[in-house]
């Protein structure tokens, strides 16, 4: 079996607020391979972002900091590393792209200059050199007309191109690992198929790990080989796609998808989680997911349910569901 | 199966209101259009040299209490659609009917009435609430202007509709950011619904939530549709969330309507062309992507419309009449009305 490209090991990532400690993420493990698609899911606020954010160091350091946990890459832990170091590692060995390509590219520059930039900085190319690689980029990503597109500005474009320009950037340094963090959200569903389409076949020609961010299940059943639920800062279950979909195991998991219309099974009404996600930095002493569970006992309310894993690729966090209630 | 053009003067959906006189059509719409100017400047006159088609030649019937489900990609015109039957903006042709009475022709109490009767919902309650009122004038405010009640009845009658939406009456004094997108979203039901309307325009109402908070939304809206006899225009780019709410499903592209049909109809007996490739699109649980989408996707500006079936530059199928005569959105049987040449050979 392959090595994985990237072990993320029992990350924790704090905010400070006012000189308390918010704790957002706690105790995150995920391993990636070459060429898998996984998906992080989880409701808007459980952490997805601050995730990806502290596996690119991008966080803000006045306010937040990883406290416990690794991030290996190649067995390199991008904890350890300085900025600089830092600076070496995104673009070329680990990219993202945002949900917002507005914001993420420059109003003010070229679609070439922003794509030629990196290119000349992380392979020492000249700028010929270096266009000639972004025009082929352009290519992979279908853009009609690159030579044209260089000399663009992102005002010029639909959302569904500058989400193509944004994954050209990321890619153009042939990156190992991909982190898209909800890169279809704010397109049609006919501009998100192309781009998922774009995303997996780039994925196999390059042989990256992805790893898809998104609050949009549909998403993830379409395009990735695993799946990380996510709920109040914790994975709470691991699963490959299918038995995910299934057979879910944690009652939130379960929640989740029964809320979708998709799945809606008859009646008049849509089922519905009760409650809402706690704000960050709740005492919670128990299983976070307690006071929305229709299972919760007493044995949940005291002691937190531990991330037990059940066979290579499946795990829960729910006394219940792993039997040790 | 017959197709037979319908009437130039009735939408489709008509015919069926006249047969059961329960389902009287509260809104018709009849080759309403919508276009804005497009002006280029000159040194002292600007001078018009074109327009943006935002909604072109749309006709459909409303019948009251039913839910018609809005569809199509970004910039199709759905939401120019839902003002201009609301008058926020004038139309440029065509009609409005509301109570079988045209709108352009509404006196200034009438219109006041209109204002009343047919109330909007938004994408973004964030954006749609004033920060710096409280929940309980937010919601009082449409009741002053239509000089509704004593401020004591007033103020019960707020207390009372959040209760209603499910929010505790005590919030009454809190600001809208002391709240969720979820509990924004009932503050925004809740507004709409004070002035006990007739019609809702939900514009992607839900679109911004979360999954169960959405559900949460989508029944409270069933049930206040149940508890008032509304009618739901609700307006989406997510087709699950239209199969489950809609009635009737109208698809839009490009301003113009495409299909139109009862929603299992739709989805089982899809037949334009486009709203295969659109549900082709949709995410599912049940199916993994494999290989491209097929459509092309270069997709054409409403200031400039291709000629013929507007879908035609992306249309698989596309023969040589799709590219210069316009189709008739025409009946094919159950009223279910489809605008494309090849309607006939794709119905089986
Ligand atoms: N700089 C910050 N300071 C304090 N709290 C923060 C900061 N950034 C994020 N948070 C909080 O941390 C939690 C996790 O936020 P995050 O953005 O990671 O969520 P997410 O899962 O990406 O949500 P969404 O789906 O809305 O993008 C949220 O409750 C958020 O309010
Ligand atoms: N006030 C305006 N002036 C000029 N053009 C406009 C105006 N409002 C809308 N348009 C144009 O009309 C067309 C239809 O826009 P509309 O907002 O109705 O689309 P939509 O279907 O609601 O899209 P979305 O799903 O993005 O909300 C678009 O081409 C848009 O750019
Ligand atoms: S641990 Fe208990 S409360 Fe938490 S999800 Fe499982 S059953 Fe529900
Ligand atoms: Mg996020
Ligand atoms: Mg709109």
């Amino acid at each position: 079996m392959a090595e994985a490209v990237l072990k993320i090991k029992n990350l924790c990532v704090d905010f400070l607020d006012d000189h308390t400690i918010v704790p957002a993420v706690s105790d995150l493990s995920i391993d990636i391979f070459p060429g898998e698609t996984v998906g992080l899911v989880g409701e808007s606020g459980c952490g997805k972002s601050t995730t990806s954010l502290a596996i690119m160091r991008l966080l803000d350091t006045n306010n937040a900091r990883i406290s416990k946990g690794s991030i290996e890459l190649h067995g390199q832990d991008l904890t350890k590393l300085s900025e600089k170091e830092m600076q070496r590692i995104r673009g070329k060995e680990i990219s993202m792209i945002f949900q917002e390509p507005m914001t993420s590219l420059n109003p003010v520059y070229t679609i070439g200059r922003q794509l030629t930039e990196g290119i000349v900085l992380h392979q020492g190319v000249s700028q010929k050199e270096a266009e000639t690689i972004a025009i082929d980029m352009l290519q992979k990503v279908d853009i009609p007309r690159p030579e044209i597109m260089m000399k663009s500005y992102p005002f010029e474009l639909s959302g569904g191109m500058r989400q193509r320009v944004m994954i050209a950037i990321a890619l153009s340094c042939n990156p190992k690992i991909l982190i898209a963090d909800e890169p279809t959200t704010a397109l049609d569903v006919t501009v998100q198929a192309q781009i998922l389409d774009l995303m997996n076949s780039l994925r196999d020609e390059l042989q990256m790990a992805v790893i898809l961010i998104t609050h949009d299940l549909g998403v993830v059943a379409e395009i990735c080989k695993y799946v990380y639920v996510m709920y109040a800062g914790q994975i709470v279950e691991t699963a490959a796609i299918d038995d995910l979909l299934n057979d879910p195991l944690h009652p939130y998991t379960q929640g989740l998808l029964n809320s979708m219309p998709d799945r809606w099974q008859g009646g008049d009404r849509l089922y519905n989680i009760p409650g809402t996600v706690p704000l960050p930095g709740t005492e919670i002493k128990g299983c976070k997911f307690a006071d929305r569970c229709e299972y919760c006992t007493e044995k949940c309310r005291q002691a937190p349910p531990p991330l037990v894993r059940l066979d290579e690729h499946r795990s829960v966090r729910c006394f219940r569901s792993a039997g040790t209630q | 199966m017959n197709i037979v053009p319908f009437a130039a003067s009735a939408a489709p959906g008509l015919s069926k209101g006249m047969e059961t006189m329960s389902e009287v059509p509260i809104l018709e719409i009849r080759h309403l259009k919508k276009y804005f100017p497009i002006y280029s400047s000159g040194l002292i006159f600007s001078k018009q040299t074109g327009a943006v088609k935002a909604v072109d030649d749309v006709s459909f019937t409303v019948t009251k209490g039913e839910t018609v489900g809005i569809v199509g990609e970004s910039g199709c015109g759905k939401s120019t659609l839902g003002k201009t039957i609301m008058r926020l903006t004038d139309r440029t042709e065509g009609q409005v009917l509301f109570h079988e009475k045209d709108i352009a022709t509404f006196n200034r109490e009438e219109m006041q009435e209109l204002r009343k009767s047919i109330q909007m919902v938004f994408q973004d309650p964030y954006a749609s609430l004033n920060p710096r009122m409280t929940i309980g004038k937010t919601l009082e405010e449409p009741l002053l202007v239509n000089h509704v009640g004593s401020a004591q009845e007033r103020e019960n009658m707020v207390r009372e509709m959040l209760r209603e939406v499910g929010l505790d009456p005590s919030h009454y004094n809190s600001y809208p950011h002391e709240f969720s997108g979820g509990q924004r979203q009932r503050i925004a039901i809740a507004r709409a619904l004070i002035n006990k309307p007739e019609v809702i325009i939900a514009d992607e109402a839900v679109s911004a939530l979360d999954v169960s908070v959405q559900a949460q939304i989508i029944n409270l809206m069933k049930d206040m549709q149940k508890k008032y006899h509304l009618t739901y225009l609700f307006i989406s780019h997510d087709l699950s969330v239209i199969r489950y709410i809609s009635d009737r499903i109208v698809v839009m592209y490009l301003g113009r309507i495409m299909e139109i049909a009862d929603k299992e109809d739709l989805f089982t007996r899809t037949i334009h062309p486009y709203t295969e490739s659109l549900l082709e699109a949709a995410p599912q649980l049940t199916r993994r992507r494999q290989g491209k989408l097929i459509m092309n996707m270069d997709i054409p500006s409403a200031s400039n419309p291709p000629s013929g079936c507007v879908f035609h530059t992306r249309c698989a199928g596309a023969r040589q009449e799709c590219e210069t005569l316009v189709p008739e959105l025409l009946d094919i049987g159950c009223q279910h009305c489809v605008a494309c040449h090849r309607a006939k050979e794709l119905v089986r």
